[in-house]
């Protein structure tokens, strides 16, 4: 397991996005919680939220309330919600993953996002001018995708130096940022490159078991919340069938990958 | 094999953009340059 921290594009606020906010009558300031999955308080990016705002002196139903909403791996659902949030007047909605930013994104052009988006690069998918100038509503923190996923190829080639066949699972209801940037790596890195695109999860035993075909030297994953929900389902696939593998989630090496 | 950032704390950062949003003082202090507030 290799853990290393490197570069993320930080968006900077944007002040005008404020306007928006009425004037506050000193009630309770409200988080809308917008999220792909299903009711989990210990989901990682929930609960670091929930401890980040206690850290900062905020308490719980006193000085900050959060609306929660769950799409229950619903994506489609998700507009619905981010909506439902707006008209509460939430103060600003929370957002985890590509869907949800976008169903927030969408509901208002106003109301301030704070985003946690993996797969997407904030100005190539449109929630950002430029990053030093971002405008509009919205500001959280991106992968540097190019920069990730040349890493993971770096990493397949350091593991398998023979490495010239590599299958990607990719989440073909995310953006297809993330596929780019692997395949412009894969072409610095000499490798032949083929996307399994899965878009339910009740795909991903049979694409994996298909790719097996082609001989693959190694699998990537490439990152969407449903791929991380798939981690110990691809962990086990990838021990039996022996194909070295590399994911973003600790839960695929805790999967016993 | 993983290989990414430390999530949790890539995670962690967002409590203080929320934290800086609840913060922001109202607009009156930013010079108006919406369109919107100048019109009405």
């Amino acid at each position: 397991m290799i853990l290393v921290n490197f570069l993320l594009l930080a968006l900077p606020l944007a002040m005008e996005a404020q306007e928006a906010n009425p004037p506050s009558s000193k009630k309770i300031p409200v988080v809308g919680v917008l999220q792909p999955g299903s009711p989990d308080p210990a989901f990682a990016p929930v609960l670091t939220l929930r401890q980040g705002l206690r850290g900062l002196g905020y308490i719980e139903g006193q000085t900050i309330r959060r609306e929660v909403r769950w799409a229950e791996g619903k994506v489609e659902t998700l507009p619905n919600l981010a909506a439902d949030l707006v008209r509460l007047n939430v103060d600003v909605v929370y957002a985890t993953g590509p869907h949800a930013m976008r169903a927030a994104a969408g509901a208002s052009r106003t109301v301030p996002i704070v985003g946690d988006d993996l797969e997407d690069d904030p100005v190539e998918s449109g929630f950002a001018a430029s990053i030093a100038r971002p405008g509009g509503n919205i500001t959280g923190l991106f992968l540097n995708l190019p920069d990730l996923t040349g890493k993971w190829l770096q990493l397949v080639k350091e593991v398998v130096p023979t490495a010239r066949r590599v299958v990607v699972l990719w989440d073909a209801t995310t953006s297809p940022l993330q596929l780019r940037a692997v395949k412009r790596a894969a072409e610095t890195a000499m490798v032949e490159l083929r996307a399994l695109e899965v878009r339910r999860p009740t795909e991903y035993a049979e694409v994996l078991k298909a790719a097996m075909k082609e001989r693959p030297h190694a699998l990537i994953q490439l990152s969407s919340p449903a791929i991380r929900q798939a981690s110990p389902l691809v962990a086990e696939f990838t021990l039996k069938n022996r194909l070295p593998a590399i994911s973003l989630f600790r839960l695929f090496p805790e999967a016993g990958a | 094999m993983m290989y990414g950032p430390d999530l949790p704390a890539f995670f962690a950062r967002s409590a203080s953009y929320v934290d800086k949003i609840l913060k922001v003082p109202s607009p009156p202090s930013f010079p108006s340059s919406s369109p919107r507030s100048s019109s009405s």
